[in-house]
């Protein structure tokens, strides 16, 4: 857009012909050349103050807005009723809850890894994706929390999960990893509500400084905590979010690994394994990616972002997706090995009938979701193409959502004895419950690209040459 | 400061000098450990194994972190591709090693000893994949796959340092890529053959990712260390920076914490599934001295470096760098007998005297091997991509 006045310095350079570079070989940018700091916030700042909303978007939240009815009629029934509407049965105590939860619990670890982890490993490519993919966690986040507190059946005692002192001197099972996991899902909401506030703070800011009506300008005022920009402020916000990052990192790690405890520490066959923990992290650094890039393919293209979610950070989060989904995959397999090895008739069992039980079809469907889509992620073709790389990442949507199916009921439905063998199937209810937790993120999702940058203004500024004209001077002297 | 590495008289760094030590003190090492074999055979070859394991996961985890370094190609470890190939390369003589472990296999492995097989019947049950024959083949395999990785990248190093094509560099990459995973899957699979079979009805899925881990864990400590020596030379005084050190400290800082994330995660499942069929091998392993090990683990394989690691001055020094990774490779022995010796002793044996001459034994002819293939070229990798950013500290701390 306002490239064409600034002097295209990148033109004046020999171009990659001219050098005879194999085009494969030219690494791509972090940000579309002939971009400058007006650039930058002026495009990104306009989505949320000047442009016309589109129509889309409308139509977006409509829809999104109507599967949020559905849940809310979902639960007020599931009140009324009870868990009983769910296909939660005798032995497969745990459905599609669970499973949903784990799904929406696995989505938002893309959000932290990208802005804490890669932080902290200095990868710049971070940048432009950070805000979205942290966003991304929150909302997915909360669709996670509504499941285990509306599955204890009586969600108005659910405080009762929290350690408080009481004169009945009644206390939560500490032993449990499901009173971990309200730690742990706590904690990871609270950190990651903090640190993406944090990292918007100079963002609204600049929103406010630019809004042209008052009542906008003392909203947006309001949240940006009277942020002028002044060095202290600088020097105490890159502070904050650094240690903000490192206190986030261990918690990518815990909230998964406490997840898989959930499961791990019953003596279940399917459930009982000791590599739970890094392969449910992989698994959920895996479908976050996956998630990441279901929203940003679409996202960049509808608002024109290309020149800042570039080819190198569709490709590098597919290097990601690619990296985690051979974690999984090794995980898949490694099942297989140590249960034959075992010689444990259970464990053997386990397997066979996941692979030609009733469920086998679901089994099969996620060897080809999560084993064999990644692996097209090997070839730079599919890796820096949009197309391609949506299409692997809505395979592995599907992947994670079954892998923790085949992990949770086909399980659970046989176990030692045959006579208590049963079968599980989702009724209407699971189904309108989950779907209406898609809305529900996407409803927030929606408001979210609409009434705050997306991408991180201030951030991005300092991909531009503008920003380093101060760092050449001070490498120069050395 | 800025002097191009070619413009610089060739470094003399010493190493050389150390070959020849190395070599007397293993062939020592191996004659003492061998008068172990001449009056007690099969303690001789149990003895043999952990000091085999120790040195080996330095050499595996050498390839893993090369592949590594080759797909990210970041900063941190230009500096340490040399030693690693070097170190990579040793890995066709862990055949040779290997030979007291084929010769003594049924006094190491139960599952190998017929007259115990007999009256078993999980363990007839096993000889399909726990049999003589299959652990040789797999081994040799493993070997096979090792060497086969470690020479191409080689080829393909030599390579770029001639041409510097973009093509050559892909390629390593992608042999690279490949490499990790197979180095991953093998030393998955070599570590139920070798260390979990000891305790052949004991299984556990977490085993393979923490003995991969522990391979990383090694690797780093050794080429840290072996910076930290090259520090005071003078070819190599100017050139390395707290910065490269720094980097290399929170490698092994992570590395720390994955090795007590795994194995902390694999004790808290054990312990809380309370299945009779796992239980026994921690059941072993926290009583008699093997619990004073396990203490120690906890203290010093774990909390000693973490917090050291965690500290940056400490990571900056060569000096107190060099003592954290001393720290680190003595409780990796320690973490390695502790894995093994429970399964044949109640507590430490009498010939554990064997063990140690075994450890230097092995340790000698590996650092003369190790030596041998770093002799002859530049430490410092001058020709490849990176090289000058790596070298310039401020490329390192401008982003830290």
């Amino acid at each position: 857009m306002a490239t064409k006045d600034t002097t295209p310095v990148h033109e004046l350079r020999p171009t990659t012909q001219e050098l005879r570079i194999p085009e494969r070989f030219i690494p791509t940018p972090t940000i579309e050349p002939g971009h400058n700091f007006a650039t930058i916030t002026d495009h990104i700042s306009t989505i949320v103050l000047r442009r016309k909303t589109p129509f889309g978007w409308f139509f977006g939240l409509l829809i999104s807005l109507g599967l949020v009815g559905l849940l809310t009629f979902t639960i007020s029934f599931l009140i009324g009723k009870g868990v009983g509407i769910f296909g939660i049965n005798h032995p497969v105590g745990w459905g599609m809850d669970i499973i949903n939860f784990v799904w929406w619990i696995g989505i938002g670890h893309a959000g932290t890894l990208i802005s804490a982890i890669l932080l902290l490993l200095r990868q710049q490519w971070r940048t432009s994706i950070n805000r979205f993919a942290e966003a991304m966690t929150l909302f997915a986040v909360a669709s996670a929390g509504l499941y285990p507190a509306l599955h204890t059946g009586r969600p108005w005692y659910d405080w009762w999960m929290f350690p408080y002192p009481n004169t009945m001197g009644l206390w939560p099972q500490f032993r449990s990893p499901l009173m971990w996991d309200v730690f742990a899902v706590s904690t990871y909401a609270t950190v990651s509500a903090l640190f993406w506030y944090v990292g918007l703070i100079p963002d609204l800011a600049t929103l406010r400084d630019r809004a042209t009506k008052l009542w906008v300008k003392r909203i947006y005022g309001a949240f940006a905590l009277g942020w002028r920009g002044s060095a202290k402020h600088w020097y105490r916000y890159e502070y904050a979010y650094l240690l903000l990052a490192g206190l986030s990192t261990p918690l990518v790690l815990s909230v998964h690994t406490i997840v898989s405890f959930d499961f791990a520490v019953a003596q279940l066959p399917g459930w009982h394994a000791t590599f739970f923990p890094p392969y449910f992290v992989a698994g959920a650094v895996f479908a976050g990616f996956a998630m990441v890039l279901t929203l940003a393919i679409p996202a960049r293209k509808f608002f024109k972002l290309e020149d800042f979610i570039t080819t190198k950070h569709l490709e590098n989060m597919g290097k990601v997706m690619l990296a985690t989904g051979l974690i999984v995959a090794y995980a898949y397999a490694m099942e297989w090995f140590y249960g034959l090895y075992s010689g444990n008739v259970f464990e053997i069992y386990m397997l066979k009938n996941r692979a030609l039980g009733p469920y086998k079809h679901m089994y099969a469907a996620l060897w080809i979701c999560n084993g064999l889509a990644p692996q097209l992620m090997w070839f730079k073709k599919c890796r820096t193409s949009p197309f391609w790389l949506f299409i692997t990442a809505m395979f592995v949507n599907v992947g994670m959502w079954l892998e923790r199916f085949v992990i949770i009921p086909a399980s659970l439905h046989r176990d030692f004895l045959v006579s208590s063998w049963g079968m599980y199937h989702g009724t209407k209810w699971d189904w309108s419950m989950f779907i209406g937790s898609i809305g529900l993120f996407f409803a927030l999702l929606f408001l979210f690209v609409r009434f705050l940058p997306m991408i991180s203004i201030f951030e991005m500024r300092t991909l531009v040459p503008e920003a380093h004209v101060h760092a050449h001077a001070e490498g120069e002297e050395h | 400061m800025t002097v191009a590495p070619e413009q610089r008289p060739a470094p003399v760094t010493g190493i050389a000098r150390a070959q020849v030590p190395a070599l007397i003190v293993g062939i020592i090492g191996v004659a003492v450990a061998g008068f172990g074999f001449v009056t007690n055979a099969p303690e001789f070859y149990r003895a043999w194994l952990p000091a085999y394991l120790f040195w080996f996961l330095i050499a595996a985890g050498s390839i893993a972190v090369m592949c590594l370094q080759y797909i990210t190609g970041g900063e941190w470890g230009v500096l340490i591709r040399r030693p690693l190939g070097a170190a990579s390369r040793t890995i066709p003589l862990f055949i040779l090693f290997a030979i007291p472990l084929v010769l003594g296999l049924e006094h190491i492995y139960v599952w190998a000893d017929k007259a115990v097989v007999a009256h078993d019947v999980l363990l007839q049950k096993k000889q399909l994949y726990l049999n003589a024959t299959g652990w040789i083949i797999r081994g040799l395999v493993f070997f096979a796959l090792w060497t086969l990785w470690v020479w191409r990248i080689r080829v393909l190093s030599l390579d770029f340092a001639k041409t510097r094509s973009p093509f050559t560099d892909l390629s390593r990459r992608r042999w690279s890529a490949s490499g990790l995973l197979m180095i991953v899957l093998t030393l998955s699979l070599a570590s139920v053959d070798w260390v979990m079979s000891l305790e052949p009805k004991w299984y556990s899925t977490m085993f393979g990712i923490s003995f991969t881990v522990e391979s990383g864990l090694s690797a780093f400590a050794f080429v840290t260390l072996f910076l930290v020596l090259l520090s005071s030379t003078p070819a190599m005084r100017d050139i390395l920076k707290p910065s490269h050190f720094r980097d290399l400290g929170n490698l092994m800082l992570a590395f720390t914490m994955l090795w007590a994330y795994t194995n902390f995660s694999q004790f808290l499942l054990i312990w809380y599934g309370n299945i009779k069929e796992e239980t026994p091998y921690y059941l072993k392993r926290m009583h008699g001295v093997w619990g004073w090990m396990a203490t120690a683990l906890i203290l010093f394989h774990f909390f000693l470096p973490f917090f050291l690691l965690l500290m940056r001055p400490i990571k900056d020094h060569p000096k107190t760098i060099g003592v954290v990774t001393v720290i680190i490779l003595f409780m990796r022995f320690v973490d390695v007998y502790w894995l093994v010796g429970p399964a044949h002793y109640a507590t430490i044996p009498p010939t554990f005297w064997i063990t140690i001459f075994a450890f230097l034994g092995i340790g000698g002819l590996w650092l003369a091997a190790f030596i041998w293939q770093l002799k002859g070229q530049t430490i410092i990798p001058i020709h490849e991509t990176w090289v000058e950013e790596a070298i310039r500290e401020g490329a390192l701390t401008r982003n830290a």
